[in-house]
């Protein structure tokens, strides 16, 4: 018999946490859209939050992820930007592309939150 | 070691104590509420051990110089005059270093307790609990046990504007229109006029286009006292409304990163948090650590999953984080109970807040359109090729569902190759300020093939110059999940929402089911009220209370605040065990509570 599960008890989704205005060079109906219909997505695909080492130029982070596209950069404080990338190699690959760059102090994913009202 | 007689010792160590204490930072001056004239001069109130009889506990009063004035009985409290010229502050430091005495407090001035005139103050149970039953409840039970509330009228009597602190509401913005939060929002000065900023849109007009921040909003501080709807904890307040949620209530590490930069740098001593993620997020530790470094308390909910957040895996954050500047808040509900949906835990969450049935403010008026896909039975959505189809499915736990398909045969068949199947609606959204779009989906989709959602605000095929809210391959795990989207790009008069099945040639898999769709608008008002449960609305009774510890204490850092919510709580069954302190804030108890001197030190030759 084909049959839905009830929605009483669902995961929380993650998808559609794509926002308009990530990226300083899109416009907000532009953004790219989350991809994947995962039930475990906690981050928003493309997006990683990049901290340069002090003293850095930003275009160290074209030097290091620059060839999985970069959609747009926004600078959030001094050191920290958030990169959104045309091509998602996962956050383990982008760590460690952060890891072998000394311009690169850290990287990590752009993690989603939801309010805590039911 | 032989130590003196004790009388002349301790005062000795007294001495000590308060010549240091005097010495130490700003924040370690003897600061109980009430410094100038709020209690009796030279008088304090003793709690003796319990096996200490009337006679003894004299006899204890007279060894420091001291003369009992009475004894409070039944409730075992003693009333002792001090000596002559000395300070309440010096007579409490003798007796907190007596060990015949348990509790030693100031004898506060009490004025009659305070009430708003607001209409709707008698519905306020977290402020006043008289066991009344809540209009419009949205949680069980829907009336409660009289005094099981914050204790808040007493400290009304004390203070009800905490203006002087600001409060930063980092979540989905402000109506700051709204009748009850407009007189006391955070002035931004000309750089700011609409009272905060926007990290989702990236301007300065933080208004709020979800319902959920206003809320917390009006609980923190919405006006008392102004003959309007209710009150917040704060009649007087100071809100900064920051954005860094969505219309659907979604944020990101960085826009609440953002907000909370912008709170701390702009003055906020409070920030309120009522939203919670599923993982460790290193910038957001900081984030918060660079708040307590500029001594900003943090209150941030439990989560609504009913979990243990301490079990491995469970963990929500930022409440798993633990700098000493972070209070998380669990939900209590009208009887004192933990709130079924409340997560909780012993090391990671420090105390309750009434959470359920909680009236506050709200933007303006929701309304949904719910589309059942079908007319009479049959599809009537515009389709473009094979694929999508109209099904009633049985829903588990019993009825039916109105589904829409693709394949017929889902989720038993699969999908075709080569596809491009393409459904779609307009629907007429004019006179709304925002939208969501809600749905449930089972999918799985083969990687190289997709299941496309786009809007366009002309009308029409969507999937034609439309806008893309989500896409791609995937699986939900085999069961359905609830979706939103912020849909406000698309309030017109002509909105058109589709669904794409695209596939290549490289094989299929089930395909998907969409149900349960609804686009909710909301239409931004200054006169709305509602009721809403969540830990998101038990954390801004603390937040708002912090900010009224911080305004009448106003040398208190970070950490007198955090002591005095945690430690003068009221003891909470249901919160033992389950929470780091087992105690439900007590606003009354939080403002007389004395924060313990720190950093002393005596040799003892």
């Amino acid at each position: 018999m084909r049959c839905l599960r009830g929605c009483a008890a669902l995961l929380v989704a993650m998808a559609g946490l794509v926002t308009g205005g990530a990226c300083s060079q899109t416009p907000a109906q532009q953004a790219p859209a989350a991809t994947g219909w995962s039930s475990s997505q906690a981050r928003i695909p493309g997006e990683y939050l990049v901290t340069l080492a002090a003293g850095a130029e930003a275009k160290a982070i074209a030097d290091t992820f620059g060839r999985f596209g970069i959609r747009g950069t926004r600078q959030l404080g001094r050191d920290t930007f958030l990169v959104t990338l045309t091509e998602d190699p996962g956050p383990a690959a982008m760590e460690e592309l952060g890891r072998k760059n000394e311009a690169v102090r850290s990287v990590q994913p752009n993690f989603a939150y939801r309010g805590t009202g039911r | 070691m032989k130590l003196p007689s004790f009388p002349n010792f301790a005062a000795v160590l007294v001495a000590t104590a308060l010549a240091l204490y005097a010495s130490a930072a700003p924040v370690a001056q003897l600061a109980w509420p009430g410094a100038s004239a709020r209690v009796v001069p030279g008088e304090v109130l003793l709690r003796f051990k319990l096996s200490m009889g009337v006679q003894q506990r004299a006899t204890a009063a007279q060894a420091w110089g001291h003369t009992v004035l009475a004894h409070l009985e039944p409730s075992g409290w003693t009333r002792v005059k001090l000596a002559a010229g000395q300070s309440v502050a010096e007579g409490l430091a003798v007796y907190q270093s007596d060990p015949q005495v348990e509790h030693a407090q100031p004898n506060y001035i009490y004025r009659a307790a305070a009430v708003p005139n607001d209409p709707s103050y008698g519905q306020l149970w977290a402020f006043r609990n008289t066991g009344q039953t809540i209009a419009s409840a949205d949680f069980a039970p829907a009336s409660g046990i009289t005094g099981d509330d914050m204790n808040i009228e007493p400290a009304w009597g004390h203070i009800t504007d905490c203006s002087s602190v600001v409060v930063a509401v980092v979540d989905s913005g402000v109506n700051y229109n709204q009748e009850d939060l407009a007189p006391n929002m955070w002035n931004g000065g000309p750089s700011f006029p609409n009272h905060g900023f926007d990290f989702v849109d990236n301007d300065n007009d933080p208004m709020d286009l979800a319902g959920h921040g206003s809320h917390i909003a009006g609980i923190i501080g919405a006006a008392g006292n102004n003959a309007k709807g209710g009150t917040g904890v704060c009649w007087s307040a100071s809100i900064m409304a920051v954005r860094a949620l969505n219309a659907a209530g979604v944020g990101t590490t960085a826009t609440i990163v953002a907000g909370i930069g912008f709170a701390v740098t702009h003055g906020a001593k409070v920030i309120n948090l009522s939203l919670g993620g599923g993982s460790f997020d290193q910038l957001m530790s900081d984030t918060i650590g660079n708040a307590q470094a500029n001594d900003v308390v943090v209150v941030v909910a439990a989560g609504n999953d009913g979990l243990n957040v301490d079990a491995a895996g469970n963990a929500t954050f930022p409440c798993g984080l633990k700098p000493p500047n972070l209070v998380c808040v669990a939900a209590l509900d009208q009887r004192y109970a933990l709130a079924s949906f409340s997560n909780w835990g012993a090391t990671s969450v420090d105390v309750g807040a009434p959470g359920t049935n909680i009236l506050s403010t709200y933007p303006g008026s929701k309304t949904t359109i719910a589309d059942h896909f079908n007319a009479g039975g049959a599809l009537n959505w515009t389709t473009s090729g094979a694929g999508w189809t109209y099904a009633a499915l049985p829903r588990a736990g019993g009825g039916i569902v109105d589904t829409l398909i693709d394949p017929a045969s889902f989720p038993s068949g699969t999908y075709l190759d080569n596809a491009d199947n393409r459904v779609y609606k307009t629907f007429n959204l004019s006179g709304a300020n925002a939208a969501l779009l809600q749905f449930a989906a089972q999918v799985s989709i083969l990687s190289g093939d997709a299941l496309n959602v786009n809007y366009s605000a002309s009308g029409g095929d969507p999937f034609v110059g439309g806008v893309q809210l989500i896409g791609g391959s995937g699986s939900t795990g085999g069961v359905p999940l609830p979706f939103s989207f912020d849909l406000t790009a698309c309030t017109g008069a002509t909105c058109s929402v589709g669904f794409q099945l695209k596939s290549d040639a490289g094989g299929a898999s089930q395909g998907a089911a969409i149900f349960d769709f609804g686009i909710s608008t909301l239409q931004l008002g200054t006169s709305t009220y509602r009721v809403l449960s969540g830990t998101s609305m038990a954390t801004p009774e603390v937040a708002g209370l912090a900010a009224m510890l911080r305004a009448y204490n106003p040398r208190y850092t970070y950490a007198d605040t955090v002591n005095a919510i945690n430690n003068a709580g009221r003891a909470v069954g249901a919160l033992s065990g389950k929470t780091t302190t087992g105690r439900a804030v007590d606003a009354m108890a939080s403002l007389a509570y004395i924060n313990p001197p720190t950093g002393l030190s005596a040799a003892v030759q």
